[in-house]
């Protein structure tokens, strides 16, 4: 698994380390089961702050892709499926997007409703 | 030049002489003690129930000298393998712990006894009590070895053709992948039941038992890790013990390359960590996917990894960025 961070990008960098697992998993290079490294390991490696990676974490925690228990580490979900981490990538682009125009989540949300229904 | 020399001799030192104290402390502790000792040896815990105290001495100097010439002869045949000469040290000091281990218990249940039966065992050669102790008696060798050699710096850049990532200007990026060998965890397992049957039912002292376990907890650290490739170099890691394998660092890199691993390119049995005249790094799998990185001492440094590709392109973006970051030093 290929973690990137660029500190001159606008997008967060605790939002970069979650899109590269997401694309890991959209790309199959990781599966089910499997552990992520931990935090303070791609922390030291990256020479970013624990908590950045962290934060990357808790955002796919809260997507439902990772399941974070102490002791345990981070462990891939039996969610973390490609289609469901490639949705999840692509909301999250969707997101940086938005907020670069000035949009704000219910407009956003109003443009999802609104296209499921066309659909 | 100096400095090598220095440091072959300090790990010669620290090899061969825990052998040879064994078999001094052995004679000493025989000679010293033999008016308070009986006749013959009682409870030995081997084959026989008894035997005489010329045979525990010259057992004692057998294995001594046995791993004396154990530790000659592979820090000659890995002379050039400094992270291989470390496994060498461990075996020799658990080794000669083990020897002087068995003796002293045998002392221990026989001084002053009128005859048979003999004293139990005592409680430190239980192997819940040895193991711990040979675990950190084989910690204490690796650092005694000292610091390894520096290793002299790569120059130049990667091939035009070497496999290389997209990075932008002020871009980071981390190859991570956990390994699993499962020869490697069949093998502990193997060697777990081993040390149970060893445990309950065997006749074996507890030496037969402690080994067995200590191979048993190699073989199953060795059977998992996680590659790691970050602008410091490739690094596998024990990921209980957070403690690096082995690994390469990114100033000794020429080159990385990614390819197939030939199963007939190592020995059948190779598996986990390995130091080898030639190479050294890790095997999980028989085949399949590997990372290769050119030394700068002419060694090669080998990872079974699944995405041996991207962690190679990794390595050589990395390269290309310290070079010229070098060369722009340089101006």
């Amino acid at each position: 698994m290929l973690i990137r961070i660029d500190p001159t990008s606008a997008v967060p960098l605790g939002d970069q380390v979650a899109a590269s697992v997401r694309r890991a998993i959209a790309d199959g290079q990781v599966v089910a089961g499997e552990k992520l490294p931990p935090a303070r390991e791609v922390a030291e490696s990256l020479g970013i702050n624990l908590h950045t990676v962290l934060r990357g974490y808790q955002r796919l925690r809260d997507e439902g892709l990772v399941d974070l228990r102490r002791g345990r580490g981070a462990v891939l979900t039996s969610a973390a499926t490609s289609g469901r981490a490639g949705i999840a990538e692509r909301a999250a682009e969707l997101v940086n997007l938005a907020r670069s125009m000035g949009l704000g989540e219910q407009d956003v949300l109003g443009l999802v409703r609104s296209a499921f229904q066309q659909g | 030049m100096i400095g090598q020399f220095g440091g072959m001799y300090r790990r010669a030192v620290v090899t061969l002489v825990p052998p040879v104290v064994a078999g001094a402390i052995t004679v000493g502790v025989l000679a010293t003690l033999a008016h308070r000792l009986p006749d013959q040896v009682v409870g030995s815990g081997g084959i026989v129930e008894a035997m005489p105290w010329s045979r525990v001495l010259v057992d004692g100097l057998v294995w001594s000298i046995l791993t004396l010439i154990w530790g000659v002869i592979w820090l000659y045949v890995r002379r050039r393998v400094q992270g291989g000469q470390r496994w060498i040290a461990a075996t020799t000091w658990v080794g000669s712990v083990l020897i002087v281990g068995y003796v002293l218990q045998l002392v221990v249940r026989n001084l002053d006894l009128a005859g048979s039966p003999s004293r139990p065992a005592p409680w430190w050669t239980s192997p819940f009590a040895v193991v711990p102790v040979l675990a950190v008696v084989a910690l204490v060798s690796w650092w005694a070895m000292g610091p390894d050699p520096e290793q002299p710096e790569a120059a130049g850049r990667p091939r035009p053709g070497a496999p290389r990532l997209q990075l932008s200007g002020g871009e980071r990026a981390l190859f991570a992948r956990t390994v699993f060998s499962r020869r490697g965890l069949a093998s502990a397992l193997l060697w777990a039941v081993l040390t149970v049957w060893q445990a309950v039912f065997g006749a074996g002292t507890y030496l037969v038992v402690a080994l067995f376990a200590l191979v048993a907890i190699i073989a199953a650290a060795q059977s998992w890790a996680r590659v790691l490739v970050d602008e410091h170099g490739v690094h596998v890691i024990q990921p209980l013990l957070r403690r690096v394998l082995v690994g390469a660092e990114l100033r000794t890199v020429v080159e990385a390359r990614a390819g197939t691993l030939d199963p007939r390119a190592l020995p059948r049995a190779t598996y986990g960590a390995f130091h080898m005249p030639r190479q050294s790094g890790y095997r999980a799998t028989a085949g399949g996917e590997m990372l290769r990185l050119q030394l700068s001492n002419g060694r090669e440094f080998i990872v079974t990894v699944p995405g041996a590709a991207t962690a190679a392109g990794l390595v050589n973006t990395q390269l290309d960025r310290r070079r010229a970051t070098a060369g722009d030093d340089r101006c």
